[in-house]
């Protein structure tokens, strides 16, 4: 790492706050721990007995976590890779997401188990699943685009999921991309090193290429890199969607809006086409036509204004 | 006041605690979705922005933070999963001077501890939030309990070792660095919760800011019930800020493309200024701690406006 630039007079002027006379706390004990009086938070987290809690294990399980809940929030569905191996999107439409918009979640949810039924069931299918399963389900992601009510996006986890996976996957068959590395694909992490955006190779003591430059990534690395930002941009829509769910009801409620004047508009097409085909539609509208009558002796001329009005006879009787 | 026109999508602004007249803007190509990043430092000059630095980034950035113990160090959250350290003074090629590599997911925050200056937080589309120093390559620790997105990480102003986390498992959880697990958690909104802020002048308030579109304010000692909640946006609530000068004050920006001024101990009016000045998804807001009432925006138009409180952000 470069030396950082020395400028270290004190850190920042005090904020407003600390210069205030307003005392923290003054309505009631405080319900934290008194600060650490360590001048060093890696001290202080040291002292603690947590550093490196969270921190992966060799086989990318999280230390100290065996009983991570979440009860305080909305009961979660399961991860993708925890349902089964035929596809991501089986667990997802059973999930009671507390939105407004549910039912347009669970229509989605039938798009997103076709989207997603490939990569589970088809060519990625029960030869990877231990492994996929396995690294994924213990590392600390917990993503979970699966609990998202619009099911076809969730396919950005699915992308990450299978990152890794593509890297165990090729260093375990063929071993000879070690530097590689990016992106997708794992690298040579070796057995089980899981880790979604490895950085494999040097330090590999069973890379063959170790010292060497990495050999280009052939055609089928290069068609997984492709699906793979194929579907993290799917991911990182869905997320975006995730944030702002209202302005996507909007959208979708504007995209059927403007369906529905389509409908109308190729409705009056169709009409003109069978109209020139000869086909007679039935008026949607008649005009009245003014009767035929015949000028009797002393009849009033006809208004001047009867050209524009030459149905409504009331303002003839008005005048 | 002045606007700079970015190349690409602004998704967070930050004043300097150092200099009243710098700022730093996290942007991202393509709204973020796909594509490259670039982190701006601009100075404030009569004659508008100035340019001091831009760095490229191979993906989207989401979030910065200010180095509370340099004037010169800036972190930067990147959709890649790194964090990513700049140093202003060192050469162009130098930087960034330490890329920290992980989070598994993107990054959607950063925050420096404002109190012991030596160490920040990231938090994580992977679920975890981490403790990092500058000195170390390596995480001090990681703190994995939410079960969803952890969209911000915030450390209380006033406590060294406390800090707050914002997710889309719909809780706010409050962090002790020395603890290994939450010592609160708040089951705040219906809906995904993306942004919370300690409120500097009581170390026991937060408010957060959520999809269902309220604002809520919780003190920490009661997390069943909200202090207060402010309707008022018309989509989801992006990041919601305290000021670093006024109690009662903060802001909001949300996906409704405002920016609003709120006064929570006036909850009949306690909406003070709905600011519309930009055309796409408000998505950054900042607070001067140098200058009261010097306010700064930015959003998915490409622009950042810097303003006085009470008056017009356009008005050039």
């Amino acid at each position: 790492m470069h030396g950082l630039s020395e400028f270290c007079a004190g850190g920042t002027p005090p904020k407003p706050w600390e210069r205030s006379d307003t005392q923290a706390g003054s309505n009631g004990p405080s319900p934290f721990a008194p600060p650490s009086n360590s001048p060093s938070t890696a001290a202080t987290v040291a002292d603690a007995g947590v550093a490196n809690a969270g921190a992966k294990d060799e086989n990318g399980i999280p230390r100290s976590l065996a009983t991570v809940d979440g009860t305080a929030g909305r009961q979660m569905p399961p991860r993708p890779w925890e349902v089964n191996s035929s596809g991501y999107g089986g667990g997802m439409t059973s999930y009671n997401r507390p939105s407004p918009y549910g039912g347009l979640g669970t229509g989605m949810g039938g798009y997103g188990s076709n989207y997603a039924s490939p990569y589970g069931a088809g060519m990625y299918g029960s030869g990877y699943g231990s492994s996929y399963g396995g690294g994924y389900g213990s590392s600390s992601y917990g993503g979970g685009y699966g609990s998202s009510s619009y099911g076809g996006m969730q396919n950005r986890y699915g992308s990450g999921q299978y990152g890794g996976y593509g890297g165990m996957g090729y260093s375990g068959m063929s071993g000879g991309y070690g530097g590689y590395g990016g992106g997708a694909f794992g690298g040579m992490g070796g057995a089980g090193s899981m880790t979604p955006y490895g950085y494999g190779g040097p330090g590999d003591p069973n890379d063959p290429n170790a010292g060497r430059p990495p050999g280009p990534p052939n055609l089928w690395q290069t068609m997984l890199h492709a699906l793979n930002s194929f579907l993290n941009f799917f991911g990182r829509l869905s997320i975006l969607v995730d944030e702002n769910t209202h302005a996507f009801h909007f959208f979708i409620t504007a995209l059927l809006q403007l369906c529905d004047r389509a409908g109308v508009l190729y409705g009056e097409l169709a009409r003109f086409v069978l109209r020139l085909l000869g086909v007679r539609s039935k008026a949607r509208t008649k005009l009245a036509s003014p009767p035929v009558t015949p000028s009797l002796p002393g009849t009033p001329a006809l208004p001047s204004n009867m050209g524009d009005a030459r149905n409504n006879w009331d303002s003839v009787w008005g005048k | 006041m002045p606007m700079f026109k970015t190349a690409f999508n602004g998704y967070a602004v930050k004043f300097s605690p150092f200099l009243e007249s710098r700022l730093a803007v996290a942007t991202s190509q393509n709204f973020g979705i796909i594509g490259s990043g670039r982190q701006y430092v601009l100075d404030l000059t009569p004659n508008g922005f100035v340019p001091v630095c831009s760095f490229d980034t191979p993906d989207g950035l989401y979030d910065c933070t200010w180095s509370e113990d340099n004037e010169n160090i800036l972190v930067s959250a990147s959709g890649d999963g790194s964090v990513k350290l700049w140093d202003l003074a060192a050469p162009p090629m130098a930087n960034p001077v330490s890329n920290r590599q992980e989070h598994s997911h993107e990054v959607a925050s950063v925050d420096w501890n404002m109190v012991r200056k030596d160490s920040f937080l990231s938090s994580s589309w992977d679920d975890t939030i981490r403790l990092w120093t500058v000195d170390s390559p390596q995480s001090l620790r990681a703190f994995v309990e939410h079960s969803y997105c952890v969209y911000k990480a915030v450390w209380n102003p006033r406590h060294a070792d406390i800090f707050a986390s914002a997710s889309g498992d719909c809780t706010v959880r409050i962090w002790d660095v020395r603890q290994p697990r939450s010592t609160y958690q708040i089951p705040g909104h219906e809906m995904e919760i993306l942004s919370c802020d300690w409120n500097k002048y009581n170390e026991f308030m937060l408010v957060s800011g959520s999809v269902d579109k309220s604002i809520k304010l919780w003190d920490v000692r009661n997390p069943r019930q909200e202090l207060t909640r402010l309707l008022g946006h018309t989509y989801a609530v992006r990041q919601v800020k305290f000021s670093p000068h006024q109690e009662s004050l903060l802001m909001s920006c949300s996906y409704d493309m405002t920016v609003c001024l709120w006064d929570y101990r006036a909850p009949e009016d306690a909406l003070l200024a709905r600011l519309a000045h930009h055309t796409e998804f408000a998505v950054g807001i900042d607070m001067s701690t140098l200058v009261e009432g010097l306010l700064a925006s930015t959003a998915w138009d490409e622009t950042v406006f810097v303003w006085q409180q009470g008056m017009d952000p356009r008005a050039a």
